[in-house]
């Protein structure tokens, strides 16, 4: 009886099956009409310049797939918001960790993935069409480098922020969320401004004559690190684990 | 004091057992329905539907084969008629006097009514 | 098999709707829960399905703590609500998306439900009208086979005929195993499926007895004026007035309505009238 409760593989796959079918239409609408835009903006520049010109493209393709992808992290947990249906879904029996993980994972991995194999795929038919009418050079776009593997790096972590909100928020869960990055970010730039004006107040500037060279490798090193650290390593685990107390608590 | 009160559920179940008895639509060491097929015709709880049977039972007008079913009494057939016999008397036949000594029939008027519909 | 101990809830501070609440239910049984509107029937059937949690107290479902929501105990329940929105998909998607969760889920009894419901599977469940989709609900409710089984007002939006198919397929359905609870004011659609009578006023429960000992300790009927002995509960009705009075010695039909009235007016007299 007790073997129930741990952690199941099958219940975490039925889980993900559940949410993409219930979800599957508004991702395909999205993800048409994204690929509509960009194919039609390709086509415009290769008139307009008779280039093919891959890295813009790619660049306007990765800010969708961030944009996108935030929207439908702060989408994941609208069933709950409707008591009428959301009981439905607190009585599965599943646990909470499995209810979690499955919406984070398809919102997270498993999008960041698709997306970023959708938008070469989307890239290679521009391509194509802009070669076919255009007779503009073939490029094609490999999301699977370095910098690819950073972009979606980024993304895991900023879209945590994004998963509390869809928890927390009933509705406009997106916008709620950006006003309250904002007010935070505007928050700790004053506070940090104030400690900065307190302990520098004396110098207009930081540079290595007015620093002791300890007090310069604080700047540059090490509060960067810190950063680094806190960026890479914490916000993510940090905003999940408050997730899943927030489903946890969650009533209808 | 002046009083009319309705037959419980599991009563007119069982006197819907006696009827299909006394009718010999329902013969000695026949098997009759089981307790949740009569519980879904009947739209009732089964606890209710085996009141009655438990009540019929109690009166040696069906028995209990374990793990078979329930069938008719050898001896259903004359305690059925014996139950219904009393409960007519004991029930219906007061309200019945009541009614012709309000209506002024007389018992003579009653055996020719009888005769004529017999 | 269902116990609440000594709950608490109100959904604001200082506004407590039950308070030191204590119920147990047994399995083998349909309940009836009755009560007036806002007596907190469907409030309760949510705390006691882990969809709202006790200020204080618990709900037990086989002695396991419903509020931590853990897969064994919602294996085990399956709620029926009175307001609802279904996905829109087809029945079978639906039932491919939910019923693998529930172990003891049985795919023929569903069909054999749906078919006495008369609900074919060839729309999106969006497309039903409502009493078809609470009649889907009841029959997939069923087919899980969970213990505990709370309907909230089921017979709501139900057509004639469809009532009629409720009862049959609850009488069908029901086992020695399950607990149900079915939470109405429809008092006589439901009259002939339950077994106990549980009626909650003002956040308490002033009422649980069975059927049975209902039927035996007390007399419902018909009487010419309340002057005769033993009357709890009169009220008017055309020719007479209907009466709850303490058992004459032989089984009576039980009124629910009249009881539930009677009930509501003073549940001590009742209430002692059965323990007597």
């Amino acid at each position: 009886m007790e073997k129930i409760n741990q952690f199941s593989i099958q219940r975490l796959f039925l889980l993900i099956k559940r949410h993409s079918i219930m979800n599957m239409k508004t991702w395909l609408i999205g993800f048409g009409a994204l690929s509509g835009v960009i194919i039609v903006s390709a086509l415009l520049q290769s008139f307009a310049t008779g280039n093919f010109n891959i890295e813009s493209l790619s660049a306007t393709g990765i800010s969708f797939i961030f944009i996108a992808g935030y929207l439908i992290t702060s989408m994941a947990y609208n069933e709950i918001h409707t008591p009428a249906r959301g009981q439905f879904y607190l009585i599965l029996p599943a646990t909470t960790f499995e209810k979690l993980l499955s919406h984070w994972l398809l919102t997270s991995i498993v999008y960041v993935l698709v997306a970023h194999a959708l938008l070469s795929l989307v890239l290679i038919v521009a391509g194509l069409l802009s070669a076919l009418i255009f007779s503009t050079s073939m490029d094609f776009y490999n999301p699977f480098t370095e910098a690819g593997f950073k972009n979606m790096g980024v993304y895991l972590v900023t879209q945590s922020v994004f998963f509390l909100g869809a928890l927390y928020f009933r509705k406009n869960n997106m916008l709620k969320t950006l006003l309250s990055i904002f007010v935070i970010i505007v928050a700790l730039g004053t506070i940090a401004g104030l400690f900065g004006w307190i302990i520098l107040g004396e110098f207009n500037q930081i540079n290595e004559e007015n620093l002791p060279p300890q007090g310069l490798e604080l700047f540059t090193v090490i509060i960067p690190d810190i950063a680094k650290i806190l960026f890479w390593g914490l916000t993510a685990p940090f905003f999940l684990i408050v997730s899943y107390f927030k489903l946890k608590e969650r009533e209808v | 004091m002046e009083f009319i009160e309705n037959q419980p559920i599991y009563m007119q179940i069982a006197d819907n057992f006696c009827e299909n008895i006394l009718l010999e639509k329902w013969k000695a060491n026949e098997r009759i329905p089981s307790v949740r097929d009569i519980a879904v015709t009947m739209e009732v709880n089964p606890n209710t539907a085996m009141r009655a049977f438990v009540y019929l039972q109690e009166k040696d007008i069906i028995y209990n084969k374990r793990g078979i079913g329930y069938f008719v009494a050898e001896e259903g057939y004359q305690k059925a008629l014996e139950l219904k016999r009393e409960e007519f008397i004991q029930r219906d036949l007061p309200v019945l006097m009541k009614t012709m000594k309000l209506l002024d029939i007389s018992c003579n008027e009653m055996e020719a009514l009888y005769n004529e519909n017999a | 098999m269902v116990k609440i101990e000594n709950l608490n809830f109100g959904y604001r501070k200082n506004q407590e709707l039950f308070r030191e609440l204590n119920l147990e239910l047994q399995s083998g049984n349909i309940y009836g829960l009755f009560g007036m509107n806002g007596a907190g029937k469907t409030t309760l059937l949510k705390l006691m399905s882990g969809l709202l949690f006790p200020k204080s107290g618990e709900c037990l479902i086989f002695e396991k703590n419903v509020s931590t929501r853990l897969p064994e105990i919602m294996a085990n329940i399956y709620v029926i609500p009175e307001e609802f929105v279904l996905p829109p998909v087809s029945i079978k998607t639906f039932v491919e998306m939910n019923a693998p969760f529930y172990p003891r889920f049985e795919h023929t009894m569903l069909q054999k439900y749906l078919q006495e419901f008369e609900i074919s599977n060839d729309k999106k469940l969006t497309a039903y009208s409502y009493g078809q989709k609470k009649k889907f609900l009841i029959a997939f409710g069923l087919a899980t086979q969970t213990n505990v089984l709370l309907m909230d007002e089921p017979t709501n939006g139900l057509d004639i005929p469809s009532k009629s198919q409720f009862r049959r397929i609850m009488a069908a359905a029901s086992t020695e195993e399950q607990c149900i609870i079915i939470s109405t004011h429809q008092v006589r659609d439901l009259a002939s499926i339950i077994d106990h009578v549980i009626i909650l006023e003002n956040g308490s429960i002033i009422f649980k007895e069975s059927l049975m000992d209902i039927s035996t300790k007390l007399t419902f009927g018909k009487v010419k004026d309340n002057t005769s002995e033993g009357i709890l509960y009169a009220e008017e009705v055309l020719g007479g007035k209907a009466a709850i009075l303490k058992s004459t010695g032989h089984d009576t039909a039980v009124d629910l309505e009249l009881l539930f009235n009677g009930v509501i007016k003073n549940s001590e007299i009742i209430n002692n009238a059965i323990k007597s």
